[in-house]
């Protein structure tokens, strides 16, 4: 913030008593359908054949490279098919077909033990290997790879910010599971032999503060930290030059921090309790093109327009104009069909109504410079980029984007600032 | 079912086009009816019903110039159309939302209450046409379309004095600018008291019971107006304010050279149309620079533009050729600007001072050697 940049972040009306304030709904589909897909990973080995009797916890896949990620089944029944479906990423992906039996029988990874800090660090990090345990705040990075070198680690760093709108799926974790996670920072303390570990949180999810601070009294490492109701607060970058006052080039590792999803501690901490894997999650479901927008548990791989149905249906005149969104409104991406399931990285449906609007010429109104938090001069950048000026990117740092969205979020004449944005960052860092 | 493909991010905050445009209409409209309303306490109903016709009649001239030119435009480009309704279907949105009539709303402000309302029309359309549909509209063009307009009266119509045949003299009196230009604007304290004196006071100078242009006099008007925007974020305060701020600060120190007292600077805010530049004109984000840097040299120039004209030239319209002078640096300014705006913060304070002190040596120095 400051005189020359403005006031570099927006206030948003996050829309979050919509969903949080309401019980969560449990659904079991008949059916699920799990992606042979992590980020833009798709090469899959499977180890089940069509007709197969399969468990919650049974192993379906591994993947074919150095991480050997597994994917596990959600219910317990017959596999039916292995077929091309729509996918949350718009492409055509192989997904396991498993129907349910609804017997819920479980296969377990290891023995379960009675106190989970009795493992020791290399335990944790084979379970979390084992466990196919991934980061849940939408990137989709396999956990154990952010715990493989934890040589110059000092803090680890639990965002539990959720910035985005809408979303309260990580909210409900947080008052729902307070000792889960606190167990579950103690064991990637242990796991990462690391000193302090600083658990951020919003303002304005009081709720949660009191809750965890309640469980975290005794722990002295565990330190729970307030941010404001801003976009963008939810940011590595961001967080680590705020708490720590350090910054880094690729990895927050650079900086001797590991960062989370709150959500993947606890649910860790889920799975070495149960000693299963992840099978199911709390997904959020709002916007106005939802006829009752609420939280609901699901299995992983339960198809979305089988929980739409199930929760009341779409409002009327969708989709007309409207818009449906895998993640929150800032940052999630457009989905084309609601004939999707749901991944692990699955926190929530944005339906917007009337998403439409008519772009028209830039206003010179500003409104994107002033808000932009990496302080960049967005429509700037976007006109050097159509002359392909790269000197004059480079003075205007198109280079230090970190694709927010606010410069597109506060557009007055609807204009794609920030995905033109992107492109000239990309053109910038291009040789 | 199926959904429709948009990048992210998928809701908006924040003003809208049609807001920028709605809430500059609110204010320009406010400063309108405090304007009809001080010329009817003041001058009669006869002037104020003038006043209101001539704000009428440029929002109407503006709107059929807007629509005139694309409907030419449509026929040059031999475009077929089965009726009227279809012909102005694509204009429907401008009208409704504004567009159309808030350079014709702000020019009537700007220009004299004894203008006749032909030449208003004129002057409405031509700032419509030249100064902003020939450059593609809204948002394209590169000259404040107000300011064309304005000096477009005063080389066409200004060289005569127009009065209307049913307004009482009264308003035909010199304004207070030309009181100030006579005097050459070098005064003593004394001079500057009986000048107040004879100009109705202070308090009548910033609440606009004097003779000026019709939204010009009020400042207290003004500077509400230019709160709304700044409020509702529609307008930058850093241009407005530093423009102002450059004039006093510069105009004080004038004022100690010649000796004319602290009350000096005041004098010329009070007069001509500094505060309604600063308000609307310097205020209008499209021809002005677009980062807070680029704004402050942007306000440190037209202060010494309108200064100089001021104080060496004609006083007419000084505010419109310097914002037209600006305007055409604003370009130069923002390729200058092109940098990281969190970065280099001394950088950028250093080149504000060095723009104010290059603005306060020349008004001063040009000003001084003219008058030796």
């Amino acid at each position: 913030m400051g005189f020359f940049s403005g006031q570099n972040c927006i206030k948003l009306d996050m829309q979050k008593t919509l969903t949080n304030s309401k019980p969560v709904s449990e659904y079991t589909p008949k059916l699920v359908a799990i992606p042979l897909k992590n980020m833009a990973f798709e090469d899959f080995t499977t180890h089940v054949n069509v007709g197969d009797v399969v468990k919650i916890g049974t192993k379906l896949a591994t993947g074919n490279d150095h991480n050997k990620l597994p994917l596990f089944s959600s219910v317990s029944g017959t596999v039916t098919a292995i077929e091309k479906r729509d996918h949350i990423s718009l492409k055509k992906t192989n997904h396991i077909i498993i129907e349910n039996d609804f017997k819920d029988e479980k296969e377990l990874l290891f023995d379960p033990v009675e106190d989970i800090l009795s493992f020791t660090g290399d335990e944790i990090k084979k379970h979390m290997k084992d466990a196919g345990v991934l980061g849940l705040s939408g990137s989709g990075t396999p956990t154990f790879t952010k715990f493989r070198n934890t040589k110059n680690v000092t803090s680890i760093l639990i965002n539990a910010i959720e910035d985005e709108q809408f979303i309260t799926a990580d909210e409900y974790n947080i008052t729902t599971y307070p000792a889960l996670l606190a167990k579950g920072a103690l064991t990637l303390l242990k796991a990462a032999d690391a000193k302090e570990c600083v658990i951020v949180i919003r303002e304005s999810n009081k709720e949660g503060f009191e809750k965890l601070s309640a469980i975290l009294g005794d722990f002295q490492e565990i330190k729970i930290t307030k941010m404001p109701d801003i976009y963008p607060m939810g940011f590595e970058r961001t967080l680590i030059k705020k708490i720590w006052d350090k910054t880094f080039k690729v990895l927050p590792i650079e900086a001797g921090v590991i960062s989370t999803n709150v959500s993947t501690v606890i649910e860790f901490a889920r799975t070495l309790t149960n000693a299963l894997p992840l099978y199911e999650r709390v997904i959020t479901l709002a916007g106005d093109g939802f006829i009752n927008q609420q939280n609901v548990k699901v299995r992983i791989g339960t198809i979305l327009s089988d929980i739409v149905a199930e929760m009341g249906g779409y409002a009327a005149g969708v989709p007309k104009n409207a818009r449906l969104v895998h993640g929150g409104p800032l940052r999630g991406s457009a989905v084309i069909t609601d004939n999707l399931s749901v991944t692990p990285v699955t926190n929530g449906f944005v339906c917007i109504a009337n998403a439409e609007h008519e772009q028209s010429p830039c206003s010179r109104c500003g409104a994107c410079i002033r808000h932009c938090p990496a302080g960049l001069q967005p429509i700037q950048i976007i006109g050097a980029f159509k002359l392909k000026n790269k000197e004059t990117l480079k003075q205007l740092g198109a280079d230090k984007c970190i694709e927010c969205g606010v410069c597109s979020f506060v557009c007055s004449s609807f204009i794609d600032v920030s995905d033109n944005a992107k492109k000239a960052k990309a053109f910038t860092l291009q040789k | 079912m199926n959904f429709p493909l948009k990048p992210a991010p998928h809701t908006k905050v924040g003003n809208r086009h049609e807001d920028i445009v709605a809430t500059v209409i609110k204010a320009a409209l406010f400063v309108a009816v405090w304007a009809i309303y001080n010329r009817f306490m003041v001058f009669g109903i006869e002037t104020a019903a003038h006043v209101a016709l001539m704000i009428l009649v440029a929002c109407t001239a503006s709107t059929i110039a807007h629509l005139g030119f694309h409907m030419a435009m449509d026929a040059l480009e031999k475009k077929s159309f089965t009726s009227f309704k279809e012909r102005i279907a694509p204009y429907k949105h401008k009208i409704r939302t504004g567009e159309t009539v808030v350079t014709g709303l702000i020019l009537a402000l700007a220009m004299q209450p004894t203008a006749h309302l032909y030449v208003v029309a004129i002057v409405a359309i031509f700032a419509e046409i030249i100064g902003k549909l020939i450059y593609g509209g809204y948002g394209q063009n590169i000259f404040n379309p107000v300011a064309v307009g304005l000096i477009f009266n005063a080389l066409t119509f200004g060289g005569t004095v127009l009065t209307v045949g049913y307004l009482p003299d009264i308003i035909t009196q010199p304004t207070p600018l030309a009181a100030l230009t006579t005097a050459n604007w070098i005064m003593t304290p004394q001079e500057l008291a009986n000048y107040f004196a004879n100009t109705g006071g202070i308090i009548n100078m910033f609440l606009g019971t004097v003779p000026g242009s019709v939204g010009e006099t009020s400042r207290l008007a003004l500077l509400v107006a230019l709160g709304y925007m700044c409020y509702k974020k529609v307008a930058d305060w850093v241009t407005p304010i530093f423009y102002m701020g450059t004039v006093y600060v510069i105009m004080l120190v004038y004022g100690f050279i010649i000796g004319a007292g602290f009350w000096y600077p005041v004098a010329h805010l009070l007069t001509g149309g500094i505060v309604f530049g600063a308000v609307f004109l310097a205020s209008d984000p499209i021809t002005t620079p677009i980062n807070r840097q680029g704004k402050v040299i942007f306000a440190v120039g037209l202060a010494m533009f309108t200064l100089l004209i001021r104080l060496t030239a004609s006083p007419t319209e000084g505010v419109a050729f310097s914002i037209l002078l600006m305007n055409m640096l604003t370009p130069l300014i923002d390729s200058k600007t092109a940098n990281v705006t969190t970065e280099n913060t001394n950088k950028k304070i250093r080149s504000s001072a060095i723009a104010f002190a290059i603005a306060t040596v020349v008004v001063i120095g040009f000003t001084v050697l003219t008058q030796l």
